[in-house]
């Protein structure tokens, strides 16, 4: 400051300094407007289309009258199997030693059973109800659990609207931190073995690929959670196997997403009823591995 | 010569900060940008229709935003004035008088952030304004629709309150200053323009969220593998422009997005949301025990403050040498440094509890709620679920009464001793086992890869 006035001794700063002021302050304001914009100008669509009984699942999923089926299948790792080693293994000097490595943490990236080389954990889903289908009554209750310092499971789909108790089997305090995509994660504590559930979970709208669930106490803890409003969906058990229940006859659209290889199938179109169970192999480059 | 040298240094700053209040403009994410160039377009489309420009703004009805309504005496007048009009009497910074217009608010809160916050939180309110890139912690980027210190539940968004109070305050130990001076109107309508910033950022990225999985550049070179590009920009323009038997179902996720958004925020000034303790804090003077138990649960298994927070509270636990995910990243992949990071992917760390400075604020309800509720976008979670007593120490079960009035008790005792902490040395002495904390433990998470 003191130097500036030293060598401002013409004014010139000055003068140009006001400039500065006046054209921020006056003359270079632009107009600002502003206009209303109503709730829903023009789109209608989707009440259209649900009116039509149509719940916006492609135009090829014709409703026979009556009659449906189940589609299951298995999900295969094309290849030799990854042997990928535990994350935490037993002993290991890691956090909270005597819960979270009383028994070594498998790397569940990728589970491939070594027999039937089928993958685990792969989601199996229709985004949306199928038009016409008997709808999939909600299970009685859902679980989400820890035990170990381990997720269980790890791969679940979630039904929306109904709440999701996350327990512990665990001596030591965890928490269970969501990244959902079309609404709010959340981030709670779960106490040291509370087989009741004080943390419920409620997913209010479905999501359109699964995401991850952690805790940040043991940073290696890992689920991937679905939230959808339909029961139209698996998730493939040790052996690879999936099975979707009360499909209409008709075509239908199949997404299938797995933690590592994400979207392997985006839109895989299946006719039921099916002829013969689906087969879908895919090889390590698709999990990265 | 000297006068040389500071004029020319002046004419670049002039030309440089330049009042370029005529080029404001709002900026696409950087998620929106990675999206194949058909699928950016319908994004930018939607965002502007439905939000306007910094000069054009837009007011979408549907979002619970008090864009400021015309008195009804005033309505009449209002349809004849001319929106410039009112230009004209903002241009003299005449903030908040013109109320003829639907919408001033709006206007309002506009001026108001482009005059106050726009050199830090930037035009688009990405928290990338001018000043942001030499400020630690950096502004926060508000596209996120999500704000760090809330008196509502695990899981809901913030409340108008919640913003009043961080713009009365300030962030105490951050660059973020108080505006107790603004008029109360005044910080009524920048509340709205902060809260409508977040709102267009969210909707911008929810949008693209709707499409990334499919029409990113990633996803869209993984899929050419298999696909003809071609037929997935064709299968995309669908989406945008309908067929004949189908209407466009990108209308039906704008439309979706918006009733999502506005649940979502609508739900935050929900009273339900609010977390309000049944029971009032008693004083440690009345409780001596009061700060030493909340010590013990400060130490304790269940809630393992101590692992992100340190054994003697200084900020410096386990936790901040870990190297952790990204969070949402699929596939997996680690921050390259050690220590935690905030859901904006900045480097955090546990607040060192010696110095008595809170963020969220200093009153014993701020951290009633902080301990409550956590402190959103981190990892520091809510622990009320935690503190949830199931029996009595001599294991008789408890009714929901007596188990909320325990809760608020194990929060008012941890409030207490975290109050405690700056002023009493003897409270960060560790008493509990020093083995909780293992030496310098760097192989306290995954190990890196
Ligand atoms: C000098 C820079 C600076 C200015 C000017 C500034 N902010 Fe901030 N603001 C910050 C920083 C830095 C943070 C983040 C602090 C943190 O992460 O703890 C922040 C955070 C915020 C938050 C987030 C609070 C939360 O709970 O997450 C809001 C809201 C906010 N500012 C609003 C405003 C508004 C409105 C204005 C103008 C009236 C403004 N800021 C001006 C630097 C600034
Ligand atoms: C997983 C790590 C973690 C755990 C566990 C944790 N905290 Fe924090 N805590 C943080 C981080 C990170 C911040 C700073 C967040 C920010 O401002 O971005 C913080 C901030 C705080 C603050 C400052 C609030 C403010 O307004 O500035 C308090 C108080 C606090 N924690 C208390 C606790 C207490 C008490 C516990 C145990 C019940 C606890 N924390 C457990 C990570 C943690």
């Amino acid at each position: 400051m003191k130097s500036m006035n030293m060598t401002c001794k013409t004014g010139i700063c000055l003068v140009l300094a006001g400039m500065m002021l006046v054209g921020c302050g006056l003359s270079d304001t632009p107009p600002v407007s502003v206009t209303i914009k109503k709730s829903d100008e023009g789109v209608a669509t989707t009440e259209v289309a649900k009116a039509d009984g149509n719940t916006g699942d492609k135009p090829g999923a014709t409703v026979a009258a009556g009659g449906s089926a189940d589609l299951v299948g298995v999900v295969l790792f094309d290849g030799t199997p990854p042997n990928l080693p535990p994350i935490i293994a037993m002993g290991a000097e890691v956090k909270d030693k005597t819960v979270c490595s009383a028994t070594a943490v498998p790397d569940e990236s990728l589970v491939v059973d070594p027999a039937s080389k089928g993958i685990q954990n792969v989601f199996v889903y229709l985004e949306k109800a199928p038009a016409g289908a008997t709808p999939i009554p909600p299970p009685e209750k859902q679980i989400f659990d820890q035990k170990g310092c381990k997720f269980i499971p790890h791969a679940m789909i979630v039904r929306t609207k109904l709440p999701l108790p996350v327990l512990s089997d665990d001596a030591v305090g965890h928490n269970t931190h969501t990244n959902p995509v079309r609404q709010s994660g959340i981030n709670g504590a779960v106490s040291a073995n509370d087989r009741v559930g004080a943390l419920k979970i409620i997913y209010s709208k479905s999501e359109q690929n699964p995401f991850s669930v952690t805790c940040d106490v043991h940073t290696w803890m890992k689920a991937y959670h679905l939230p959808l409003d339909h029961g139209f969906a698996a998730v493939t058990n040790e052996k690879g196997e999936f099975s979707i229940k009360g499909l209409p006859p008709g075509t239908h659209t199949l997404k299938v997403w797995h933690e590592s290889g994400n979207a392997l199938e985006r839109s895989l179109k299946v006719t039921i009823p099916a002829k013969e169970p689906l087969t879908l192999k895919y090889n390590a480059a698709k999990f990265g591995k | 010569m000297r006068v040389g040298v500071i004029l020319t240094v002046l004419i670049a700053v002039a030309s440089l900060t330049g009042c370029h209040g005529s080029e404001a403009t709002f900026v696409l994410s950087k998620e929106t940008d990675e999206l194949i160039r058909e699928a950016r377009k319908p994004v930018e489309k939607a965002v502007l229709e439905h939000f306007g420009t910094p000069q054009k703004l837009v007011a979408w009805e549907k979002l619970p935003i008090d864009y400021g309504k015309v008195e009804k005496a005033s309505a009449d007048i209002a349809a004849d004035k001319a929106s410039s009009e009112y230009a004209r009497i903002s241009k003299i910074n005449h903030y908040s008088t013109s109320h003829e217009i639907p919408g001033w608010q709006l206007i309002d809160g506009r001026n108001l952030y482009m005059r106050h916050c726009l050199h830090c939180h930037g035009v688009s309110g990405d928290g990338n304004g001018p000043t942001a890139p030499y400020l630690n912690p950096r502004p926060r980027d508000y596209r996120r629709g999500e704000f760090k210190f809330t008196s509502t539940a695990v899981g809901v968004k913030a409340r108008r309150d919640d913003l009043h109070l961080v713009l009365q305050n300030g962030i105490p130990g951050t660059s973020m200053p108080s505006f107790a001076l603004l008029k109360a109107n005044e910080l009524t309508a920048l509340v709205e323009y902060v809260r409508w910033l977040a709102m267009r950022g969210e909707f911008e990225k929810r949008l693209v969220a709707e499409l990334s999985s499919d029409y990113s550049q990633k996803a869209v070179t993984e899929r050419v593998k298999n696909e003809k590009r071609a037929d997935i920009v064709e299968t995309f323009n669908k989406l945008t422009t309908g067929t004949k038997d189908q209407p466009a179902e990108f209308a039906g996720t704008i439309k979706d997005v918006g009733d999502n958004l506005a649940a979502d925020w609508l739900a935050a000034e929900d009273e339900a949301n609010l977390i309000v303790p049944k029971h009032p804090r008693h004083l440690p003077s009345a409780d001596p025990q009061s700060v030493t138990r909340g010590r013990a649960l400060y130490m304790s298994e269940k809630l393992k403050c101590y692992t992100c927070h340190g054994l003697a509270a200084r900020g410096d636990g386990t936790s901040t040498v870990d190297y952790w995910a990204i969070p949402g990243s699929s596939p997996e992949k680690k921050f390259e440094d050690r220590g935690l990071h905030d859901n904006w992917g900045n480097a955090i760390k546990p607040r060192n509890l010696t110095l008595g400075q809170y963020r969220g604020g200093r009153r014993p309800i701020d951290l009633y709620r902080r301990i409550y509720a956590g402190i959103k976008g981190t990892q520091m979670a809510g622990f009320a679920t935690a503190l949830r007593d199931a029996t009595d120490e001599k294991g008789n079960a408890l009714n929901d009464e007596q188990v909320a009035a325990r809760m608020d008790r194990h929060i008012w005792d941890i409030v207490n001793y975290i109050l405690a902490v700056p002023y009493q040395p003897q409270t960060i002495e560790p008493r509990l086992p020093m083995t909780a904390q293992a030496g310098p433990a760097p192989a306290a998470g995954a190990p890196a890869k």
